[in-house]
């Protein structure tokens, strides 16, 4: 064991929920302010930074003025804590695209749910974090409590290293509010592993740090490339980053994570709680025989194409399920993993489910019968297709 | 009252299938049948009725009343109420919400909408907390400690007392020049109900906070039993100046018709569009597309 692991084995467990595990995350990071508004399933996390007191609090008016605020004190050079869901992360819109513009390294904790299109909807779905794909904010999904301590922390170093801002995200309610052991890391060792906060490697602050004025556009057009550049390098920041977690505290983490691939003929890839079901569903098809394997996604910026294809690429079939939906296009992780596909030349024949919208419950059982569908289906699948409980529907 | 010897409609005819889902003694349940009364006192038409709502508790009550409703997005309520009342000036356009949906997210819409004078009612159903979201102070909660004693939901979120001081939307409405501003108490449903056929009639914007204590996250019944007091006998809602003083001053709250004056409302000022008759408007379109042809 290396000195470094006994030092971060000095962790405690704590039978928490999500939200506490986020907070958590960011009272470990050393955040010295919070803003938030409140908005279910978020309210637990603000709930409890202020309970703590650890950091100082600010409930703000809107969550407009969160990230405008939480901008304030990310340029100050101080970590900030932010938390929002659904209706106040799409809210936000407009000051997501400035701050990574910025390329200031906020953090911020998205609990899912979905947002007011047909109605008002309190349950688990991605579109809120997703509609944030252009921003230039990292975007990492977890599946735990657990991981959504440890990833806030892992967030902190890869978006300061890379100064670009990262969500971390879990279902509303699965997550949130269900509770399980997790190993809270010794403070001084998390705070350790977070690092003091740098800014030289910050692009806008050469010249002053005068942000935000006119571009020319030559100036503008350069400053958005180095943006995409950086974003696609975050694997490799990541993958530093995760090493040494890993070795401070035991727990080992990569943009994805695949299970049972190695000579899968079929791979369900999923994001977020939903991949207990898919493990669940995996396992019990494997006992049977079946070489059914999985690829669970922590990452959709920088979106991991290239891993995905060293696990997944060798299956004739892929299966993308999403807790997600883009009207006319279908499943969002669903487009990227269809592209990644193109880009890579892979031959494999992929399938989109697009479920559990509005939090509605994706079983085993569900999983089981996506994979009998595909099983049976043996011409090009159509470009979306719905998955309940009653069956699979185009 | 003339209107109601001649109303053939009844409060009941307002109401809508759904049963209303707040807490049993919750204030929004006076304010709700207030409007009702108002209505019928005013004989409208419930299909010339839209009443347009942000999110809360508060905000629920488009689905208890028949006729038209939109439950909207948080705190964009004033402007969607403007844009269906300059679309269709017969409508009668009420506007509901709670304090944290107005003067929160949504503050930034109310001085537009009172300057512009647009021609609704606009009811804050005001219980000084976030009643949906679980009792976190709002922006009308007072400072200090005095009300997280009071709540279970607050020390949670204040333990250590609200940090911030209120805010004053009467003075605040004053300020930017509201043609009409009033101010009812749930647990006084006759006054409401006067308030709010006055509001209703006024041409112009009808600014009506409505005191709607949230039993559940902050019960203020018995605290503003005591502090709620008519406004003086002597009272001119003529009289701005004096009406800001006492906004400014008041240590009470002061029930009554706080202000009104005779503005033209904006779809009168903005005028001509809407003065186009169905048909006329109609051709003068095809005319314009006959240049496509
Ligand atoms: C953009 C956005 N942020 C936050 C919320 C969560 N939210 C719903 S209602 C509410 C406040 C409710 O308080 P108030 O407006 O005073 O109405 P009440 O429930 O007390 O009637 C909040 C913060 C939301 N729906 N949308
Ligand atoms: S929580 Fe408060 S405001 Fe909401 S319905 Fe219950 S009593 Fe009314």
């Amino acid at each position: 064991m290396s000195s470094r692991l006994a030092e971060g084995r000095r962790q405690t467990a704590r039978m928490i929920n999500g939200a506490e595990a986020m907070a958590l995350g960011f009272e470990l990071a050393g955040a010295r302010i919070a803003y938030t508004y409140p908005i279910t399933p978020q309210i637990e996390v603000m709930e409890t930074l202020s309970r703590n007191g650890e950091i100082a609090y600010v409930q703000a008016d809107s969550e407009y003025n969160v990230l405008a605020g939480a901008q304030g004190v990310a340029w100050t050079g101080e970590r900030c804590a932010v938390a929002t869901a659904s209706q106040g992360l799409v809210l936000m819109s407009e000051v997501m695209w400035e701050v990574a513009g910025n390329r200031l390294p906020l953090v911020m904790g998205v609990f899912n749910r979905g947002l007011k299109g047909p109605g008002w909807n309190l349950g688990a779905q991605q579109n809120d974090t997703l509609f944030m794909r252009d921003t230039g904010w990292l975007q990492f999904y977890c599946e735990s409590a657990q991981e959504v301590l440890d990833f806030i922390l892992i967030a902190f170093r890869v978006a300061e290293e890379s100064c670009l801002p990262a969500i971390v995200a879990g279902d509303g309610f699965y997550l949130s509010h269900e509770t399980e052991e997790v190993r809270i890391p010794d403070r001084a060792v998390a705070l350790a592993f977070v690092g003091e906060r740098v800014r030289s490697g910050d692009p806008m602050a050469a010249g002053g740090g005068n942000y935000g004025g006119l571009m020319a556009p030559p100036k503008y057009s350069r400053a958005c490339q180095r943006m995409h550049h950086d974003v696609t390098r975050v694997a490799a920041v990541f993958a530093a980053a995760a090493a040494e977690f890993a070795d401070r505290f035991g727990r080992s983490y990569h943009l994805l994570s695949p299970v049972h691939h190695h000579d899968a003929e079929t791979v369900v890839v999923a994001a977020g709680t939903v991949c207990g079901t898919v493990r669940d569903a995996v396992e019990r098809r494997r006992r049977r025989g079946d070489k059914v394997g999985m690829v669970k996604l922590h990452a959709f910026r920088p979106f991991p194409g290239d891993a995905l294809l060293a696990a997944a690429g060798g299956a004739a079939k892929i299966a993308v399920l999403d807790r997600n939906l883009a009207p006319g296009m279908g499943g969002i992780f669903a487009a990227e993993v269809r592209l990644a596909l193109h880009r890579l030349r892979c031959p494999a024949t992929l399938y989109s489910f697009v479920t559990g919208l509005g939090g509605a419950d994706v079983t085993p059982e569900m999983v089981e019968r996506a994979l009998e569908y595909m099983g049976a289906e043996n011409g090009r699948p159509p470009e979306t297709l719905f998955l309940y409980e009653t069956g699979v529907e185009e | 009252m003339t209107d109601t010897a001649t109303a053939v409609r009844k409060a009941s005819d307002y109401k809508s299938e759904n049963k209303p889902t707040w807490c049993p003694g919750c204030g929004d349940f006076g304010v709700l049948s207030a409007l009702f009364k108002a209505f019928a006192q005013l004989d409208l038409d419930p299909k010339k009725i839209v009443i347009v709502s942000g999110i809360g508790c508060s905000g629920r009550l488009p689905e208890f009343a028949a006729g038209y409703g939109l439950h909207g997005v948080h705190g964009r309520t004033l402007p969607t109420a403007m844009g269906v009342k300059l679309a269709n000036p017969e409508l009668t356009v009420v506007a509901v919400g709670g304090d944290g949906d107005g003067f929160a997210i949504g503050g930034g819409h109310v001085p537009h909408a009172v300057r512009r004078n647009v021609d609704i009612t606009y009811i804050v159903m005001d219980n000084e907390v976030y009643g949906l979201t679980k009792g976190q102070p709002s922006p009308t909660t007072p400072q200090g400690m005095a009300a997280v004693k009071r709540s279970p939901s607050m020390p949670k979120m204040a333990p250590r007392g609200v940090p911030e001081m209120p805010l004053n939307m009467l003075a605040m409405v004053l300020a930017y020049g509201g043609s009409f501003i009033a101010r009812g108490f749930s647990s006084l449903p006759n006054q409401l109900v006067d308030i709010l056929v006055q509001g209703i009639r006024h041409p112009g914007f009808s600014f009506v906070q409505a005191l709607s204590p949230c039993i559940t996250f902050y019960d203020t019944y018995d605290l503003w039993k005591g502090v709620v007091e008519q406004l003086p006998a002597d009272w001119n809602p003529q009289d701005r100046v004096r009406a800001f003083d006492l906004a400014l001053n008041e240590e009470k709250f002061h029930l009554g018709l706080w202000h009104r004056r005779d503005r033209p409302p904006l779809h009168e000022v903005l005028g001509a569009a809407h003065d186009v008759p169905a048909p006329e408007r109609r051709a003068a379109l095809e005319r314009v597309m006959d240049a496509f042809a």
